[in-house]
């Protein structure tokens, strides 16, 4: 909504008050202001009278022109087309200093002297009126030749746009507004003083026949008048323009816009020889609805549906004589739902009727007529046609402790009484610390006593209540969610002391990518319905599949060494939710230093898995076959911790590396729920020194670590606390075998083991290994 | 035999000493022969003559023993030189990584906030029109709707448009009294310099007896949050609408750019709108059951929160793993 000063203060006195104090009034009883523009014509420019206009002698497209500018007659040069003797125009004089930052200065033009320039709204620093000069007229206050422009009020205005929220539909006219800095700033309201000529004897039932059938929930009242000429002053175009309302080339669309504008209630016209179908009077029906709205027909054609639209066809044609001019009223709560449900088609005025109309339409029309009246020639038709709902007005109490329990604060009686009159409530009467009040009408939005509460804080000031806190009981509200939560931010401060960034991604992906990896997109009939691009139509199965853009990114902005992880959600084609972990790598294994020379290795299997261990915890390994289009299908993992699968970790296909030009990449995602933090009970630990022993034997090359594990697991003596691999090692002379090493930490709680007792443990894990595995000894 | 004093005095190496110490000490060494050549001296002087001697051989070991400390550690320092290296060369980058600014954020404000006994909620993503809208006061026909472009799938679910489902859920779980915030991921069909799809919110929420709960309450701890955020600014509340509050605020600070006197960040206004709030509307507590309660509730966008704290000029940005702008926050 876009309100100007000067149009305001027609409504209710503003004297004394600045435009930034309105605009922090407004702010502060909850009319956003968005944006404040002023516009101030600069000095030196004036009133120009046009005396003559003559062809520049040596340029087509210059007029030379003689104008009276008070003091004295100037010539000046005008390229604009529109220019011609006996036009009031406004001329920048000598000296004077555009709001562009122009000077005006005495010229030359092709050999003609120019003393000035004709100025066009736009060279004035106003919103555009139409090409070439601007063409004075009256409806500025008078044409005073020699006048400042800068002395015209409609040329000096503060613009001010507020952004309404969706339940203040009667803030949604200047009138409305007004109303609010009324009570805001404790100032009287103005009546405007209508200047309506009822200028006609004839009444409009001579010309309208206006009947109804059922009784529709709405209001409806018609006027009429005869046309005798009309234009769009200046004064409303400067206007409309503003409060950037585009003016059409119909005239009566102009007092229109502006009286909807002004006053907030629909209003509509039509051509009277449209409803009349040839006889003397026009004929309008207004119907019921089987949806419940009101629809007015005229000889079987639909002329409007009552805040919803109106038929074009039925609007006045360029020469017709006589309008019949409309004012409509239904509540928002009828119209909005059916609208959605029956998907009706709506035009422009829907945005007010649905958020709330004026309901006075009486009021609307006499803004309208007095426009009509003021500013075109017209004859009004006496009297009016109409159609109104009885509305019982909604009546509603409150206390002040009410009150006080919900702001916190207590108000006194009297405060609450004079805001709720200001805003155009009806006070019933005021009994034991209660209020009784009438809503009114125009504040659909009003329907209970929280609503009520709420006038009273926005008016009072929410400043002016003390900030308090609040007394609770206290309880245990360390929920299952805020565990979780703590345990992924361990994690995640884990990740970063082991190098890894944390990155945000889109939960949106691109289906056709989703299939290309071998994932499943969505079912049909779970898909996104209005995806906001193609190439996010899906969401995404895994992390790694948004991911791989980062890695892109970074490598296209020449970072060697990419490390990054991310927690977040991903989805499976039943659209299930699940609560991923992700790690990725790739490039150099190390930053560039001194140490590596600056040519980092790049990252390995072992080296991704220790920095990925540093983070989640220990876990074993154990091959699996891609699942993936992702995976490389002989360097990837199943990630097995206490004997569950929690994720998976695998070089990155080199397909997918090479398509989206990544170097060696690395990556690991598991599944969250299942990393949830073991109890741990501790074991006694023994009073003696542990004995380190090595073994290495000679397998084939496609024995698993996982086989030589499962043959020793549980088979070896309690005194064998761990054991792990430590060298691997292949050369020509051992052909298709390799040679491993693995090492045993021996250690028993009862004493220091006997070297018999340490090899009898050897003999056996070698014979455990050979039986299982083919193993000899090295 | 006292210069041999003046040889010890002279050795410039722990060899040369090692040398005098055999000539002079040895078995076969000078003070040796001389102890020897006592047989030859008369009984009558051989206690003097074995006491001068002695005394000699006390001065020559002290000399030497000097001698010797000193040698060595002249050597010792002659091997931790050979050891120097350029400590400058070795002074650290930065081998950790960092969280993002955006995560880093909310992991602040729920520090705040579960410091101060709220609960933390989770919900899922993909939600129902009820617990989105319906539930919140906001019928399908309502003007707010249009507030909040939706993300639909075909089944007629949506991706949630704020984390206020999340209230929905936790009211119809427990009673009341309930004192809980929801952060998390929420999506909105806009795509601009200033809209992405996906961000983050933080969602608060605290009910309780009617009576219990006022509005002074409500800025008080959102006052105290922005003062623990953001530091000393001005805290400025305007009323507002939103569907599921009533009253309803919308809370400005004042500018931390240009301390409120108006910049291109605060659009020359001197405020910044950071949090929206209210008392919880009464059809909210009616479409979960509850009677006879008065609560409050606020939601805050945690990208705008990132971007104001850590002065990150461009929202798309923080969704583009890039390193150059997450290594600035390791």
């Amino acid at each position: 909504m876009i309100v100007t000063r000067t149009w305001l203060e027609e409504w209710v006195d503003l004297k004394g008050i600045s435009t930034e104090e309105i605009c922090r009034k407004l702010n502060s009883i909850g009319l956003e202001v968005d944006s404040l523009k002023e516009y101030r014509v600069p000095e030196k420019i004036v009133v120009g009278y046009v005396e003559s206009c003559e062809k520049h002698p040596d340029a087509d497209k210059l007029s030379v022109c003689q104008i009276n500018l008070g003091t004295a007659v100037r010539q000046i040069v005008c390229g604009a087309k529109n220019i011609a003797a006996g036009q009031y125009v406004p001329v920048a004089t000598v000296g004077a200093v555009m709001p562009n930052g122009m000077k005006i200065k005495h010229a030359k033009l092709r050999g003609v002297e120019s003393d000035g320039m004709v100025c066009s709204s736009t060279e004035l620093g106003l919103p555009e009126l139409g090409d070439g000069i601007l063409v004075l007229d009256e409806t500025i206050g008078g044409l005073e030749i020699g006048k400042p422009l800068k002395d015209f009020p409609p040329f000096n205005d503060d613009v001010i746009e507020i952004e309404l929220t969706a339940n203040r539909g009667d803030c949604l006219s200047i009138y409305g507004v007004a109303r609010e800095l009324s009570v805001g700033f404790d100032r009287p309201m103005k009546t405007l003083e209508y200047r309506e000529k009822e200028s006609k004897s004839l009444g409009i039932g001579r010309i309208l026949q206006f009947a109804h059938q059922g009784n529709p929930p709405v209001d409806l009242l018609y006027r009429a008048v005869d046309l005798k000429s009309i234009d769009v002053p200046l004064f409303i175009r400067l206007r409309l323009a503003l409060v950037d309302i585009d003016i059409t080339e119909r005239a009566i669309d102009a007092y229109i816009d502006y009286a909807v504008h002004a006053s907030g209630v629909i209003l509509r016209e039509y051509g009277f020889s449209k409803l009349s179908n040839g006889s003397e009077k026009a004929k309008i029906t207004l119907k019921q609805l089987d949806n419940g709205l009101g629809a007015v027909e005229t000889d079987g054609k639909t002329a409007s549906i009552v805040g919803i639209y109106q038929n074009e066809e039925l609007k006045a044609d360029e020469n017709e004589k006589t309008l019949i001019l409309e004012a409509s009223y239904i509540r928002p709560e009828l119209i909005a739902p059916v609208v959605k449900k029956e998907n009706l088609k709506t035009d422009a005025l829907y945005y007010r009727t649905s958020r709330g109309s004026e309901p006075d339409l009486d009021f609307g029309c006499r803004v309208l007529l007095h426009l009509l009246c003021t500013y075109a020639e017209v004859e009004v038709y006496a009297g009016c046609s109409e159609y109104m709902t009885q509305k019982e007005p909604l009546t509603l109490d409150i206390s002040m402790d009410e009150i006080e329990a919900l702001v916190g604060q207590a108000v006194e009686i009297s405060t609450v009484v004079n805001i709720l009159s200001k805003l155009g409530f009806y006070i019933h009467r005021t009994e034991d610390g209660k209020i009784i009040f009438d809503v009114p009408a125009f504040r659909h939005d009003i329907v209970n006593k929280q609503d009520v509460i709420e006038e009273v804080v926005r008016i009072v000031g929410i400043d002016n209540i003390a900030s308090r806190p609040m007394r609770f009981q206290e309880a245990n509200r360390v929920t299952y969610d805020l565990h979780r939560y703590r345990f992924i931010r361990d994690i995640r401060l884990k990740a970063v002391a082991n190098g890894f960034f944390e990155t945000i991604h889109y939960v949106f992906c691109d289906n056709r990518r989703v299939e290309a990896l071998g994932f499943e997109p969505l079912k049909k009939e779970k898909a996104l319905l209005n995806p906001i691009t193609n190439e996010m139509d899906g969401l995404r199965p895994s992390l790694m599949v948004t991911m791989l853009d980062s890695l892109q990114r970074n490598v296209a902005m020449s970072k060697k060494r990419i490390p990054l992880f991310e927690v977040g959600r991903v989805f499976d084609a039943d659209r299930n939710e699940m609560f991923h972990l992700l790690f990725a790598y790739a490039g150099e294994k190390e930053m560039e230093t001194v140490t590596n020379a600056g040519k980092p290795e790049p990252i390995d299997f072992p080296t991704f898995v220790d920095k990925l261990a540093a983070v989640v915890g220990s876990f074993e390994l154990q091959a699996c076959e891609a699942d993936n289009a992702l995976m490389h299908p002989y360097q990837s993992a199943r990630i097995v911790m206490d004997g569950e699968t929690v994720g998976i970790v695998s070089k990155l296909h080199p397909d997918i590396a090479a398509q989206f030009d990544l170097p060696d990449t690395y990556f690991a995602e598991l599944e969250v729920p299942k990393l949830q933090q073991k109890h741990i009970n501790a074991r006694p630990i023994s009073a003696f020194t542990p004995v380190q022993r090595d073994l290495s034997i000679v397998v084939p090359q496609s024995t698993t670590y996982t086989a030589i594990r499962e043959a020793l697991e549980g088979k070896l003596p309690e005194t064998v606390q761990k054991f792990f691999p430590i060298d691997r090692y292949t050369d020509e002379k051992l052909g298709d075998e390799m040679s491993l090493t693995l090492r045993f930490i021996i250690s028993s709680m009862e004493k220091t083991l006997e070297e018999s007792e340490i090899n009898a443990i050897m003999d056996k894990a070698l014979k455990l290994l050979t039986e299982a595995c083919e193993a000899r000894l090295r | 035999m006292e210069h041999w004093i003046d040889k010890i005095d002279a050795a410039d190496s722990l060899e040369t000493l090692e040398s005098i110490r055999i000539a002079l000490f040895g078995k076969k060494g000078e003070l040796a022969k001389a102890f020897a050549e006592m047989k030859n001296v008369p009984p009558e002087e051989k206690p003097k003559v074995a006491k001068e001697l002695n005394l000699l051989k006390q001065k020559l070991m002290e000399s030497f023993e000097k001698k010797k400390a000193e040698l060595e550690k002249e050597a010792l320092e002659e091997k931790l030189r050979s050891e120097a290296i350029d400590v400058s060369l070795y002074s650290p980058r930065p081998q950790s990584g960092a969280l993002h600014p955006v995560m880093q954020t909310m992991d602040r404000i729920i520090d705040y906030f579960s410091s101060l006994n709220f609960a933390v909620e989770g919900g899922p993503l993909v939600e129902d029109e009820f617990h989105n809208f319906e539930a919140l006061n906001l019928p399908d026909y309502h003007p707010a709707r249009d507030m909040q472009d939706t993300f639909y799938f075909k089944d007629g679910m949506l991706l949630r448009t704020h984390t206020s489902p999340v209230q929905i859920r936790t009211m119809m779980r427990e009673k009341p009294p309930i004192r809980m915030i929801s952060p998390g991921a929420v999506f909105r069909r806009d795509f601009d310099l200033t809209h992405t799809p996906q961000f983050h919110q933080v969602e608060g929420l605290v009910v309780d007896e009617e009576g219990k709960v006022s509005f002074a309450n409500l800025k008080w701890i959102l006052e105290d949050f922005l003062h623990t955020m953001f530091g000393d600014v001005d805290v400025r509340f305007r009323p507002s609408f939103f569907p599921f509050t009533e009253p309803s605020a919308e809370v400005d600070i004042s500018c931390i750019f240009c301390e409120g006197k108006g910049c291109r960040v605060c659009s020359q206004t001197g405020w910044l709108e950071v949090l929206g709030c209210g008392m919880v509307d009464p059809n909210v507590f009616k479409a979960v059951g509850y009677e006879n309660v008065s609560g409050y509730a606020f939601g805050l966008g945690v990208e705008r929160f990132a971007m104001l704290m850590h002065q990150i000029p461009d929202l798309r940005s923080l969704f583009e793993g890039d390193l150059r702008l997450l290594e600035q926050f390791q």
